[in-house]
């Protein structure tokens, strides 16, 4: 794995770039002026009646225009060229690090965090590229040109300072108004939705009693109720848009008339005046739009502290043995003692165990079930096999060896999974049956989805493996899903399969299926949790559990004789 | 339908509104403009005094010119009033035709789409639309006009220079318009790339357990980041266009600025022009630059709306329920039917209600339900119909309603043909209440009431009375004032079938057609339902679809579905 990143570390490795960015925007700023001292000198010249050497003027505004195009070119370059570097950077170490969260972590978040992901990285994008360049190259044009014009004449700059604030509080105040109101209105719209629904829901009792009229009439009031409240609403929203353009106004007109004032005094010249008015445009715009970025990029960090809160999140456990190929193993999986307890959960207090003191042992090619009822710790158990929770009190023994002295990718090449809801990705079937399979092998996933009878219903699809499946793509049912998440699995070719059946029915087919690798004589060991007994008459071993111990060890036949809980449960579903 | 044919078919739902709308996004466009304008005129007198050396002959222009500023930005926030109250308007005028259209579908419409997938397709598809009326028509608009006022502003301050300026303008617009396309090609490839690496994220979100176990070989992080690294490149290119872009917008603009200058300093110089309008040209221009480059910008997003005012035209368009009596076989037939029927509607008009005559009908590709079966219902008599479920005792209820068209076959009321009557008289014939029966978001009165508008608070109170129902409403806080939300749920289910009974009773039909509920109501609702339709026996012809042995026994007649 790459070195440890944090968003901090990725935005110092780059920030080189954004600092010749903000030195070439200094620069371009000062270009600017010089510009604006050419034209004072050329009309105060002129004012006073002397002529001007237009080629010399000419020729040097030229210089001023190529050289400020060709920085304007480079700092553009060198601003993206962070924004794009980091934004790579940070998504690259975001992804890595989602890889790695715990498991509990995504069943815990699975509604908040974890969804606001995908928009966090986009305000990340939009941060870097857009607003932060913005905040960058407004800071620096102001103070640059605050200077120019604190340079010549203080009251000038003063006249700024003071009228701008006041033109950026009031109209931000006005606007907040606004927003109140379009929050009253986008209520009323909805309204009048509810009663759109209302009507075509009732549409059986709008025909029989032909009253299809009256209902139009709900219509239209709430209608002519909104239009009400939306005209009151567009006259404020008028009279405030035509205040805030006024008083827009005011930061010019006064500043102006005090550049005026000093002419006339003969502080500073008519030709200083026009410089004022240049740089007073330059100005203008990176002042009143400043603090609207900043308000944004304040926003926009909260995404970026999510991200970083995601990154920092503790990362799953990991040894360092990756297995040894040749090494013959009497058991492939063993539980000594195994109990299990949430964290935070009081260890010490009975009450808090999922799991106590189980005891499994399952070697190569075996067949074994879990069976017990609903909160037995089925699942748990599962969870524990495939590392997702780690055990906390005994020993768990994978091929020999304690499963957390094992690098958890290795201890996972060993285990497929096939989950109760049968999870698909949407995209296509090979997809689905390769899942993290370095390369496609067709043949395989062929021969595969034969052996999970699920082979001659995708040739009749019509892109056959290609065929996405999921929202966009074709609908399958239940049992369809199933057999290819089992098709996943056997393509996986792991010597252990832990299938989680489903609670719901099953249809003819998926159950044979089940049944069919269950019996199939080969090195891989099956462990399910089944639901259907009648699915496992054939297994080699039952394990049956209650309130998080294994109560019965044995045979189908064994287990009836018994005539303990799986002989109950098992006279539950019907058999005799 | 091509796009402008559209358009104009969209503004021309505007009626006479239409000219009104137009002019005021032309004049709060203008006029803002002309506030521009005003302060550029204000800089020419400031400049003007400067140059002269005093403020007392431009004293009263200054103050003009303020005024004459304010006032343009009256004028407009009254004009921009009238815009947005027209837009919306327009808006709510499209979503009451489309609402009331929603409810004119032959009933096979609602049973093949889901209400609540109709009405947010509509939704989406409304407001779409509605934007041409309250945003993209004016943007559209809004940069020819201000340039037309900025180019004949500048025009009087100052011809020659403006000419000039404006010829630079159109070379900067053609060069953005020349490098839109290859942006436009960068910014889809952008967001196709982005949706990628999305994808791949909720993958292994969705599926962290299968990714847990399965992606033992990080390739979904690998996928990513080589997704990612084709989504930078791309960010390269258009980092490379868009600093070209800049660079040259930006270089153009300081040459235009600097230029323009040098240019008016020349004519100050040679006394062509005075320092003032330098200064009012130069204001003007930086507004005019601007409004340049948005000319034609908008125009796709008008385009892209003017799709969903297309499929709005689509829905609209739509064929509805036809409730008018049904006269396309023509004049033969009714001559058919005097000579062979006036003799027949005579002696049966009142022995028989309801008749259907040799129905054949069946749902899309399944088997048919009726093959040329024909049922006779006496009037005022209480019926019965019994049957397994799946026989067809509901299709035959919505058949009499009409909701259905069937192969052949007639229905009759009264001896006369459900055609000939045409839907709205044949349903005003009968008084339904169906198995579930809806009850709208109003108030309890309300839903009794829609069966019989204008019926007065007493006769509403009689009928809830005769349907054991005014007791339990009664009790309630509200009264017959209670709002009844979510279809009535805080009602049991037998109270929310009284108060439909009631409807029906309202409503005075001389048929009343119900369908028993299946789910099970509680023994005191179940008696009082049973009550309530005892009280209409041979008043009306009650025609039930019953389920339970207790009704059964009610019954005059019982009919058997098979």
């Amino acid at each position: 794995m790459k070195q440890k990143y944090s968003v901090k570390s990725i935005v110092l490795k780059y920030s080189w770039l954004f600092g010749a960015a903000g030195i070439l925007s200094y620069v371009l700023s000062k270009l600017v002026i010089m510009g604006s001292e050419l034209i004072t000198d050329a009309i105060n010249a002129i004012m006073d009646g002397n002529t001007i050497d237009i080629g010399s003027l000419a020729y040097r505004t030229m210089w001023i225009i190529l050289v400020s195009m060709i920085l304007t070119f480079v700092k553009t370059i060198m601003g993206e060229s962070f924004s794009i570097k980091v934004q790579r950077d940070c998504k690259n170490i975001t992804v890595e690090s989602l890889e790695k969260i715990h498991y509990g972590f995504f069943e815990k978040n699975a509604g908040t965090v974890i969804n606001k992901l995908t928009s966090d990285i986009s305000d990340m994008g939009t941060l870097l590229s857009e607003i932060l360049p913005d905040i960058l190259q407004y800071t620096v044009s102001i103070i640059t040109i605050s200077v120019a014009l604190i340079k010549m004449n203080w009251l000038i700059f003063a006249g700024i300072i003071v009228t701008f604030p006041i033109v950026i509080f009031s109209s931000e105040i006005i606007a907040k108004r606004i927003n109140e109101l379009a929050k009253k209105r986008r209520g009323k719209y909805d309204e009048l939705a509810d009663i759109a629904l209302d009507n075509i829901e009732g549409i059986e009792v709008a025909k029989a009693y032909g009253i299809e009229e009256i209902l139009d009439r709900r219509v239209t009031l709430k209608a002519d109720e909104i239009l009400k409240n939306e005209y009151s609403r567009n006259r404020y929203q008028a009279l405030a848009n035509g205040l805030v353009q006024a008083i827009k106004w005011v930061p010019s007109i006064i500043c102006s008339l005090i550049v005026l004032m000093l002419v006339l005094k003969n502080v500073i010249t008519v030709g200083e005046l026009m410089a004022f008015l240049v740089l007073f445009g330059k100005i203008s715009s990176p002042l009143s739009e400043l603090p609207f970025r900043v308000i944004d990029a304040r926003e926009m960090m909260i995404s970026v502290k999510r991200i970083e809160a995601l990154i920092a999140t503790p990362k799953e456990a990991s040894g360092s043995y990756t297995g040894n190929e040749s090494e013959s193993v009497k058991n492939l999986i063993e539980m000594k003692n195994v109990s299990f307890t949430y964290a935070g959960d009081d260890k010490k207090s009975d009450a808090g165990r999922i799991l106590k003191s189980i005891d499994i042992s399952i070697k190569k090619g075996e067949r074994i079930a879990i069976v017990g009822p609903s909160g037995a710790g089925k699942s748990t158990l599962f969870k524990l096999l495939c590392g997702f929770e780690r055990v906390s009190g005994g020993d768990y023994y994978l091929c020999g060896q304690l499963f957390s002295a094992w690098d958890i990718n290795a201890a996972r090449s060993l285990i497929s999974y096939v989950p109760q809801d049968s999870f698909l990705f949407p995209e296509t079937i090979l997809e689905n049956v390769v899942y993290g399979s370095k390369d496609m092998d067709l043949n395989k996933a062929e021969k595969a989805c034969k052996s999970a009878g699920i082979y001659q219903k995708i040739c009749e699809l019509p892109d056959k493996f290609d065929t996405e499946v999921g929202e966009r793509g074709v609908k399958l049912s239940g049992g369809e899903r199933q057999r290819i998440s089992i098709a996943r699995a056997l393509y996986k070719n792991a010597p252990l399969i832990l299938l989680d059946e489903p609670t719901s029915s099953l249809d003819e087919e998926t159950e044979k299926i089940i049944s069919k690798t269950l019996s199939e004589s080969d090195e891989r060991a099956v462990i399910i949790i089944a639901h259907r007994l009648s699915t496992i008459k054939n297994v080699d071993r039952i394990y049956c559990l209650n309130q998080g111990e294994i109560v019965e060890v044995g045979s189908h036949e064994e287990l009836i004789k018994q005539n303990g809980l799986y002989a109950a449960l098992y006279g539950k579903e019907g058999h005799n | 339908m091509s796009i402008t044919k559209s358009l104009i078919k969209s503004l021309k739902m505007m009626g006479n509104r239409l000219p009104l709308y137009l002019l005021a996004i032309v004049m709060m466009t203008a006029l803002n403009a002309l506030f521009e304008v005003a302060g550029s005129v204000f800089m020419k007198i400031v400049f003007d005094c400067a140059g002269k050396g005093s403020v007392t002959e431009s004293k009263t222009a200054m103050i003009i010119t303020i005024v004459a500023g304010v006032a343009t930005i009256v004028l407009a926030s009254v004009f921009m009033c009238i815009y947005n109250n027209e837009a919306k308007r327009m808006t709510l005028k499209l979503k009451i035709l489309v609402f009331e259209k929603s409810m004119r579908f032959p009933m096979t419409y609602y049973e093949k789409h889901h209400s609540g997938e109709i009405l947010s397709k509509l939704l989406y598809d409304t407001d779409m639309a509605s934007n041409i009326f309250s945003a993209r028509l004016r943007r559209v608009m809004a940069p020819i006009i201000s340039v037309t006022v900025f180019a004949i502003a500048m025009m009087i301050i100052n011809p020659f220079m403006t000419i000039v300026l404006i010829v630079f303008n159109v070379l900067l617009f053609l060069i953005n318009t020349l490098l839109s396309k290859p942006m436009k090609a960068v910014g889809k490839r952008l967001s196709e790339k982005n949706m990628l690496m999305t994808n791949v994220l909720s993958n292994m979100i969705a599926g962290a357990a299968i990714s847990k176990i399965y992606d033992t070989n990080h390739t979904g992080v690998l996928k990513y980041e080589k997704i990612n690294d084709e989504y930078t490149a791309a960010q390269r290119v258009r980092m490379r266009l868009g600093a070209l872009l800049e660079t040259l917008n930006g270089g153009f603009d300081l040459l235009c600025a600097l230029m323009f200058i040098v240019i008016g300093i020349i004519f100050v110089g040679q006394g062509l022009s005075t320092i003032g309008e330098v200064a009012a040209i130069y204001t003007l221009y930086t507004s005019l630059s601007w409004k340049f480059l948005q000319l034609g910008k908008n125009f796709p997003e008008l385009v892209n709306r003017i799709a969903y005012a297309e499929r709005i035209f689509d829905f609209l368009a739509l064929p509805e329920e036809n409730k008018e009596p049904v006269s396309d076989s023509g004049i033969q037939q009714n001559k058919l039917k005097s000579e062979t029927e006036s003799g027949f509607e005579q002696e049966t008009a009142n022995e028989n209600a309801v008749e259907y005559r040799n129905i054949v009908f069946g749902y899309q590709d399944k088997e048919k339900l009726f093959n040329n079966a024909s049922y006779e219902f006496p009037a005022n008599k209480l019926i019965a119909l019994t049957g397994p479920s799946g026989c067809g005792k509901t299709t035959l209820a919505k058949l009499l309603l009409g909701f259905y068209t069937m192969e052949s076959g007639d229905v009759f009321l009264y001896g006369k043909s459900v055609k000939e009557l045409g839907l709205s008289k044949a349903r005003s014939l009968i008084a339904y209440v169906p198995q579930e029966p809806y009850m709208y978001n109003v108030s309890i009165m309300d839903n009794i009431r829609y069966a019989r508008a204008g019926a007065s608070e007493q006769e509403v109170i009689e009928a809830a009375k005769l349907a054991n129902a005014h007791e339990f409403i009664s009790k309630l806080e509200n009264g017959y004032d209670t709002i009844l939300v979510n279809r009535g749920n805080s009602l049991s289910g037998g109270e929310r079938q009284r108060i439909a009974i009631a409807r029906a009773i309202l409503k005075d039909a001389p048929i009343i057609l119900m369908d028993e509920a299946t789910s099970a109501l509680d023994n005191e609702s179940e008696k009082m339902v049973a009550d309530a339709i005892n009280g209409l026996k041979s008043k009306k012809t009650v025609i039930m679809i019953a389920h339970r042995q207790t009704t059964i026994r009610m019954a005059d007649v019982v009919k058997a579905i098979t």
